[in-house]
This record gives C-alpha cells, structure tokens and sequence, in this order.
C-alpha cells in the first residue's frame, strides 16, 4: 500500500481517468447481433430519381412495363362495352381480381363495380366467359410458375388446359377474337409449343387489325420466333409491340454497333433505345441506374459519364424527344456531382423550363432545393425561399407517407439509409447542406429547427416505431399478422431503450452545441419568431420533456448548475422513468460518495438528476458565502467529488449513451467518442476537481476532518504522515497491519 | 406365370439355404440392405449398378428435394423446394425407393404455424414426382436437423405429413446424435446417422465425418436401446477435404473438395497423417475456367472414415441395439465414394449381428 495525497494535479487527473473510465467501461451494455451500425453520412443519401420503384420493379422482374399495356388495353375494354364505365373499374376487374371473384359476382369485392355489373347482364355472357376462361389460364399458369408446382403427363394442370385451350380455338365469334388469340398464345407458351405460336401469328393474328391486344400477342410471337432462330422477324415483331426488354435480351443493337459513335456499351445501349423509342420508360429507369451510381458509390468511371453527357444533349436536341425536362434534369445532376455549379445551374434551369411528365418536375423541384441549400446562408431571402420550398416539401412527404411499415422503414431512418424519396430529400437537403451552413452563418437555432424537421417530421406523418411480422402478410391466412408498435408508445411505455431519439441527427447536432445555443432553441420552440420557425415546431419533435432535459444536462456538462437546475425542474418525474438511464438501472448510485457504488444506493431516485444540480448549485454558494474554513473546505470536497462522478461512474447526469462505435461494439457517451479521456467538458472538470480538493485539504482547521477525507480518498499513508493523532489515523491503524508496523517503526 | 412362380420359390429356397449358411458363420450379409442417394442427377453407372446387385441393396432413400427458405421478389422469404433430382436413368429392377426430402432448420422455422400447408405440398410434389419417374413408394423419408428451437414445428410437420399419407404408407425421419436426448419425432421409424459427428468449420477437428471420440458420449445410458422409435443405423462411406485458409493465428474454414489424393503435388506438405499445408500456390486443374487450388499457408484435411473404426462404432451400437431388429444403411451411392471400401469392408458394415 502506498497511497499519497502528494501527487501532482496531472497524476491525478490519470487517477481520477482510471476510476472513472473502468466503471464507464464495465457497464457497458452488450451489443444487438447485427450492430451497431455507424449511421451514414446524410451527404450520401441518394436523391436523383428519374423513375418509379414501380417501375424499376417492373423492368428487372419481367423487363416489361405494364402501365401502357394496361390503360390502352381498359381503354379499348370501355371501347367495346360502355363510355359510362371508367378505365379504373375495368383495370380492377381485368388485372386485380382473382378467377373467385368473378365466379361471385355480384357478390364479393367487386360489388358496386361498374363493369363487374355490366359483366353480370345476361345479354353480355360472352364477355363474361372470357373473362373467366382468361382468369382461369392465367391462374393455373400461375400455379405452373409455383416452385412447388412438378409436372407430370396428365397432370390435372395439364389436362385443364389442354381444354382451355380447345375452348380458344373453338371460338368463333369476332368480339374477343384478338383476346383468345392472345390466350392461345400465352397458352402455346406454356406449353412450350412455338411452332404453333408462330403459325397463330401467321395465320390468324396477321391479319387482324392492329391494337394492343394484337400487339402483345406479337410480342409473344417475337419469343416464338425468337426461340425458333428466326432473329430478323422476332426483331421486327419486338418492334410493333415496343417490347424494349426482348429487343435489349435479344441485344437487337449489335447489328448498329458499327455506326455508333459512342464506345460505352451502356451508352450504345441508351443509343438504340433513344433511336427506336425515345421515350420509353426504360430510358429513365437506365438513367436513374447511372446517375445513382455516380451520387452514391462515386462511380469513377468518367468516360462513361462523359459520353453519357454527351448523349443526353442528343436526346435534348433531337425532335422526337418529349423528355427533354427529364435529359436536362440528369445533365444538371451530372455536373452537381462534378461540382461543376455553374453548369449544373444551367441545365437545371433548362430542366424547370422544358417538357417532363409530372413525376419528373417534382424530381426537378426536389433537385432545386438540393441546389439552393448548397448556397444556404442566414439571409432573409435565403429564409424565404427555404421556407417556400419546405412548405412543398412537406406537402410532398405527407402525400406519399404511406410508408411500408413492413420494411421497418424506421431503422432506415435512423441509419440515414436511403429509404423514402421525400424523407430522403428531406435529410439531404436539410442535414447535409443547409443546417451546417445556416449554423456557420450564425444561426444554429434554425440548423436545430430543421435538423428536427428532417429527423422526426417523418414520425408524425407515419406514426410507426416497429412492426413484428408472424408468418406472411397475407390477409387471407388467418395466422398471419403484423403488429405495430407506434413511435407514442415506443417513447412512452417501451420497456426497452430509445435508440432513436438519442443518435437521431437532431439530437447529435444539439448535443454537440453548447447549453446556450439548446436553451435558445427551447425558447424559439414556445415562442417562435417566424412563421418559418412555427411551420418547423409544429412538424417537430419538441416535447418539452425531451428538450428540457437535454438543454438541463448541457448546462451540468458545463458546469451551470443554477440553470442546469432551473431546466431539469421542468422535467416530469413520468419522462425521467422512461430515459434509458432509468431503464439501464441508473438513478440509484449517491453522487456525493467518493466511493459510489451498488453498496450506497440512495434511498429515493425522484429528480435525480435536478436534485443533483439543486445540491452542486447549494455548494458552489457556500463555497462562495461561507466563512467558516472547515464547513467550506468540506463544501469544496462534497462538490469536487460531486463533480468527479459526473464525469464518472454517474455521467449520465452530464451525457447520454448512444450507439456508435462499430469496430468496438461498445456504447459511448454521446458528447466524445472515446470517452471522457478525449472529453474537453471532462478534463475541464477534472481540473477545477483537483483544484478544490487541493484547496480543501489546505483548508481543513480541524484535523480529524481533513483525515476523513484522506480515508475516503484511500490515502493511508498521508492520514500516517500528516494526521497521526487523529481518531482516523487509529482507525486506520486498527483495520491495516502494515500501517500498523508503519506507525510504529515511526514512533 | 407358372414357371415364374416356381423359379421363384426355387429361388427362395436357394436363398434361404444359403442365409442359413452365412448366419451360422457369425455375422451374415442380410439382403434388403440400404443406400442414401444423394445428388441432383438420378443416373447410375455400371460399378453403380453392380454394386447394388453385388451388396443386395433393395432400398435406396433418393433425396428428392430440399426445402429452404429463399428471397422471393415481392414476397419476401419464402419456403420452397430446391435442387430438385432428375430422373435421367430408369429405377433399378426390384429396388424399393424412399423419397427423402432434406428440410433446412430456416425452412423449419418459417413453416411453423403453416406446417399442414406444407405437409400438403411436399407430399403432394413427391407424388407427382413419382408419377412422372414411375416410382411406386410405401415409406417417406423427412431429414432435417431439428433442435428445441425447430422441435415443436418439425414434430407438427410430421403429423401433418401422415395425415396426408396413404394408410399403408410409413413416415421416417433421420434422427441425429444431438436429437438422441430428445423426444423422438411422431414417425414411423427413424434413421440415426452416424456421421457429420465433428465441428466442420475448425481446423483442430481431427475428422468431421466420423469419429469415434466424438459419438461415443452421445450413446451414453444404453440410450439406443431405450429410445422410444425404431431405428435403423446408417453409417458414412464417403470421404471429402477440408481447406482452411490462414486467418491471423487461426484457420478459418474456406471450403469443402471432392478431391482427396494429393499424394502428387510438390507444393504440398504432409503435416499430419491427414494434413497437407501448401508452400506455394497450387492449382489442381490448371486451364479450368474456376480456380481449384490452394494458395501458400492453406491447410488441407482429408476426411474418409476408416472402415475398422467404423466397425468399432457398430459394434457400440449393435449391442445397444440387440434386441430390437434394424438395418443398417450407408451414406451414400456414389462410385467414386464407396470404392475407397473393399466389398469384404462394405459386407461387414451391412451385416446384422
């Protein structure tokens, strides 16, 4: 044993790191399976989009777009049956319903169906019939299509439609005519019969007149002839019915190779396309696909982004392009990721003024406020703008907020993982372009504003923390079910630890500013400005016990007791029993212990936090007030001590945990990384920590509580050196053998 | 049809006799004798087809199909059937085939609640299969690696599996070693599969096939004999390498090769009795379009049970087993498996003491 008080304010500053660090260390909480993740970087959310998911799903599931199809095909459905009956009814009624619902009609989930009514008319069987002899093959080609589905000779299946398949060709009127056409062909197809698809086409759909339902069977008769090695007339029917993706499995291209001026296969590709149907969807879902790549992975391959830039001017300029809005869009992209603003300026100019679908302009628009956030500053004008394009936004985000809470979306929103356009366009727009420069420029409040409009707006329009999933989500399977957990009950009643409202980007961005700045902030949320400043409180999280009690733990990380105590009295004693300090079992330890551990729990946890700022607050005015030098050395003490364990083994009154680290799968305090180590509010601390004991114990008159101090500090050796006669020095040498030898040799 | 049915008894009295014969030997060769069949293509060879006749295989558990659970788009996981056989050679004359379908533990669990459903389509996909292959079965086999976690929906499975079945149909279902200490599933029968007995992915396991060490604890407490299920053995003639790559101080796992001689590269050092380390880098079919070698510091296993250690563990579990009647059943047809083990080797696994 060697303890001494004789250490210099370094030593025991690496004292004071040691005691506090192991506890901070050890109590570490052990760590998820697939986690912790490092959020992203809000700078690399992807916001370029020149096509649906849906679309884009369409294209890599079946390299078909359906959409066209679909509405020429109601439409020409309306054509033979009755203006009267909307497109939509029709769609419901060819694409959605299943083969049982047409058996039931009238009844079933096609009651009150305009064109399920005209269906169930006697003088219109025939329509009726096909309908159900359609249903019927598309649903047992379905089940063929079933992975559990193995084929055998005479299979029920099989022999289903070998009778289906009679019935088509049995049909001899000249209503549906193209229609069962179409259904022989999907039934050739089936059966892998293409000879006779081939002769279908040949002999009876040729000359038919031409419409979509001619045109998809000539797309069917492409594979045929495809498949049959006739590469020219397959080439040709792909054409006629714009079926983009055989003509690209097909690579009908190569035979244009020669003549392209462009070297980039993914270029000659966009070249053919362009030059056979220059406004195809595929062109957008491509350009999406590049241009993504290029924001996202930094894709490096500048020749390619180079002739792709060239090519879109192409587009831009050539007549039979209606998408100019949405080529100039891509080339403004392009170079804003180049950081060429000048240029990216330009076209995006030309993108607002030039023809897009409606989906594009918003793509645009999206883009706009990407671009001026990148010149956000604190000007009034800047503030006017802002706030006219969030007011969009926001409309946009609350239109689409049906979010697919199946995907738990919610975890993609904490992580920054690209997940929602318009939540997306939200962060980037906000979180990494306006809120540091509106910071910069000197109003933090309002980067605090907007960081929790991007963080939370997304909560309040789609109130969903969780889902749980039992067995599949289908509505017909009594077994399963999703349950839902809302983000209300998450914070309210959620057993376990709020992940989210302590590592969103908003709490981190608080959390990094000083108590001032919050306590701002606070003020701006009851008693906003502007009316930018109320648009953003109200679709923000501020609950005052969340902001209370943040802006209370930044004043006691900076040593302002008096407001840390006037913060944390607005704290409800509900809230302080639902942080994750209450969950993890805190509140318990006594600050004031030198040696605080499970031993002394304190008796009653109530405002634990507030009654510790209330106390500290207490000492620093006696340490200021009172002229007696014990009472004041013992002040100094109980308040050093206070102070140490803050920043120690009870740091949770002056930080919050977070997950973090991945490489170390550790919890961190939310204010440093590493640690208090690293922590400059610590080793602030720890400096006015060791000038007031220094200061206490030079302090003390009284002998015996000078040595008091020393025992709680551990210091035996300095009670045997300096305050041998004290009760204190024999306690010491009653309970240690070796300082009992010590005093005596001594003597 | 007379002279059938007399060349027929003749035939059984023959038999018979000669049973007689090698049962007052000791051990016996007993016909009927079993096989796993374990590949994607149902085709056999010559020495295939000899070896059935020559050992009186006339039952052989063909895996028809796994089932797992894959991502489907716009489904999500999904349970399904995968690596389905193909039927490209006719069913040996007179060899009885058990339709085996492997079931991966992701499968089991994500069947729970549903398993009726896919009881139906299993059974109703091994039938088809059978219909177009011209397979009559009377026996199905299940083989998953259940655990407490995956017990209660495999054993819901299996009921649900014979309640589809014919009456005069049986269920079985493999039993692994781990599985001993449990209740048995609500099969007909069980298969115990003495093999796969050691840790796979660790570079210290001396043979992951097979070891007697390791299966040893597992027939502690007469535990064969008092299991409530009738079973039959079956035991390993199969061999494989295992690399591992270098990982810091450790061997990691990296992957498994049908090759086991490497009795000709230079490149590699004999370490061990089964151990081989590469010094350099090997390819072992230079001009493949897949890289097929090791590079410098990679370690080589060889794992192929030896037929007297085999014995030994038979003798274990033929003593447990006494007097309860079983067959024992090797894993798996395969020629260029089964011809590390002389017939002599193969009798004596297959004989029933």
């Amino acid at each position: 044993m060697n303890h001494s008080s004789n250490t210099t304010p370094t030593m025991k500053s690496i004292k004071y790191i040691l005691a506090i660090s192991l506890p901070l260390f050890i109590g570490t909480r052990p760590v998820v399976a697939c986690g912790p993740y490092e959020p992203e970087d809000p700078a690399g959310i992807r916001v370029f989009r020149s096509c649906t998911p849906e679309l884009e799903r369409q294209w890599h599931e079946g390299c078909r777009f359906q959409d066209y199809e679909k509405y020429e095909n109601c439409l020409l459905w309306q054509k033979i049956t009755s203006p009267s009956i909307p497109p939509a009814d029709i769609e419901r009624v060819v694409y959605d319903a299943r083969l049982k619902d047409i058996t039931n009609l009238p009844h079933g989930k096609l009651a009150g169906n305009k064109f399920a009514e005209w269906l169930t008319q006697p003088a219109h069987r025939e329509d009726l019939e096909y309908l159900l002899t359609a249903k019927e093959i598309e649903e047992i080609r379905e089940y063929m299509n079933d992975p559990w589905y193995y084929a055998y000779d005479g299979d029920e299946e099989h022999l289903r439609l070998d009778s289906l398949l009679n019935q088509c060709k049995e049909y001899r009127g000249n209503r549906h005519a193209s229609r069962y056409a179409l259904q022989l062909a999907r039934l050739y197809f089936a059966m892998k019969d293409f000879e006779s698809c081939r002769d279908l086409w040949e002999n009876k759909v040729n000359s038919m007149p031409q419409n979509i339902v001619t045109d998809m069977i000539a797309s069917y008769a492409g594979g045929a002839y495809s498949r049959g090695g006739y590469r020219d007339k397959a080439i040709e029917l792909f054409n006629r019915s714009q079926d983009i993706g055989s003509l690209v499995n097909l690579k009908a291209w190569d035979d244009t190779l020669s003549n392209s001026q462009y070297v980039d296969h993914r270029v000659k590709e966009l070249e053919y396309i362009f030059s056979r149907f220059p406004n195809s969807p595929l062109l957008s879902v491509k350009l999406q696909e590049y241009v993504r790549s290029r924001e996202r992975f930094h894709d490096t391959d500048n020749a390619f982004y180079n002739e792709l830039k060239c090519f879109a001017n192409r587009a831009i300029a050539s007549t039979n392009c209606h998408q100019k809005g949405m080529w100039n869009y891509a080339l403004a992209y392009l170079y804003y990721l180049d950081n060429n603003f000048s240029k990216a300026s330009s076209y995006l100019t030309q993108a607002e003024r030039s023809d897009a679908t409606p989906f594009i302009k918003e793509s645009i628009k999206a883009f706009r406020l990407l671009f001026d956030a990148h010149y956000a500053n604190n000007t009034q004008e800047y503030k006017n703008k802002l706030f006219s394009e969030l007011r969009w936004l926001d409309e946009c985000m609350a239109r689409d907020a049906e979010l697919d809470a199946a995907n738990n979306w919610q975890y993609d929103n904490k992580m920054n993982y690209s997940f929602y356009f318009w939540q997306d366009v939200a962060r980037r727009v906000l979180l990494s372009e306006a809120c540091p420069r509106i910071g910069k420029a000197g109003n933090p409040v309002l980067a605090l504003q907007l960081a929790n409009y991007a963080s939370n707006r997304i909560l309040q329009l789609s109130p969903v923390y969780e889902a749980y999933h039992y067995g599949h989500d289908d509505p017909e399977d009594r077994e399963s079910y999703t349950s839902y957990i809302s983000i209300t009950e998450f914070r309210n009643n959620w057993s376990e630890r709020n992940y989210f409202d302590y590592s969103s980007e908003f709490f981190k961005l608080i959390n990094s500013l000083s108590a001032d700045v919050a306590a701002r902030y606070a003020w701006h949320i009851s008693s906003p400005t502007t009316e930018l400043e109320k648009f953003l409180n109200e679709r923000s999280y501020v609950d005052n016990d969340y902001i209370c009690d943040i802006v209370g733990t930044l004043y006691m990380r900076e040593m302002n007791y008096k407001k840390a105590s006037e913060w944390l009295s607005k704290v409800s004693q509900s809230y302080q029993q639902r942080t994750n300090i209450a969950k993890g079992g805190y509140f318990k330890l006594d600050p004031f212990r030198y040696q605080a551990d499970k031993k002394h729990f304190i008796a009653d946890s109530h405002d634990y936090k507030l009654h510790f700022a209330q106390e500290m607050f207490r000492l620093e005015s006696m340490i200021q007030s009172d002229a007696e030098p014990n009472r004041k050395a013992d002040a100094k003490i109980r308040f050093a001590t206070g102070l140490r364990n803050s920043f120690g083994i009870c740091w949770y009154l002056t930080d919050y945990e977070y997950l973090l680290g991945y490489e170390d799968r550790v919890w961190y305090p939310s204010s440093c990384r590493e640690g208090f180590t690293q922590n400059e509010y610590a080793q602030r601390a720890y400096r006015r920590v060791d000038v007031l004991t220094d200061e206490a114990l030079s302090e003390y008159t009284n002998q015996e509580l000078a040595a008091k101090v020393q025992l709680d500090m551990m210091n035996f050796k300095t009670i045997m050196e300096k305050y041998p006669s004290t009760q204190i020095a024999a306690y010491v040498r009653s309970r240690c053998d070796g300082y009992h030898d010590y005093s005596l040799q001594k003597r | 049809m007379k002279n059938s049915i007399v060349s027929t008894l003749l035939f059984s009295i023959v038999a018979s006799l000669l049973w007689c014969g090698c049962s007052s030997g000791g051990s016996s060769v007993p016909e009927n004798n079993s096989m796993y069949y374990w590949r994607t293509t149902f085709s056999l060879n010559e020495a295939e087809r000899n070896f059935l006749k020559d050992h009186s295989v006339g039952k052989i558990y063909v895996r028809f199909f796994d089932v797992d659970s894959h991502w489907q788009s716009g489904k999500g996981d999904e349970v399904t059937p995968d690596g389905t056989i193909k039927f490209v050679d006719s069913i040996p004359e007179g060899v009885e085939i058990v339709p085996t379908v492997y079931i991966t533990t992701t499968a089991m669990a994500q069947m729970q609640l549903k398993e009726n459903l896919y009881a139906e389509k299993i059974y109703k996909r091994i039938n088809a299969m059978c219909r177009q292959n011209g397979i009559t079965f009377s026996e199905i086999q299940l083989d998953c690696d259940w655990t407490k976690g995956t017990r209660k929906p495999f054993f819901t499975l299996c009921e649900e599996m014979k309640s589809c079945m014919d009456s005069k149909q049986s269920l079985s279902s493999t039993i692994r070693l781990h599985q001993l200490t449990q209740t048995p599933p609500p099969v007909d029968k069980g298969v115990l599969m003495v093999y796969n007995t050691g840790n796979l992915m660790e570079m210290t396991t001396d043979n992951s096939i097979f070891s007697r060490q390791d299966i040893e604890p597992y027939l502690r407490d007469n535990r064969l004999a008092n299991y409530k299920l009738p079973l039959d053995v079956a035991y390993p003639t199969y061999g494989w390498s295992v690399v591992y790559h270098p990982a810091g101080e450790k061997y990691t796992f990296d992957r498994l090769m049908r090759r086991t001689d490497f009795s000709n590269y230079t490149g590699l050092r004999q370490i061990n009795k089964n151990t081989y380390e590469a010094t350099e880098r090997v390819d072992f079919s230079p001009g493949s379009e897949w890289w097929d070698g090791v590079y410098q510091g990679y370690r080589i296993r060889i794992e192929r049970p030896g037929a007297s250690e085999i014995l030994e563990v038979k003798a274990m579990i033929d003593q447990q087993l006494k007097n309860k009647t079983h067959t024992n059943i090797l894993y798996h047809l395969d020629e260029s498996q089964f011809k590390h083990y002389s017939d002599n080797e193969i009798d004596k696994i297959y004989s029933r003491d």
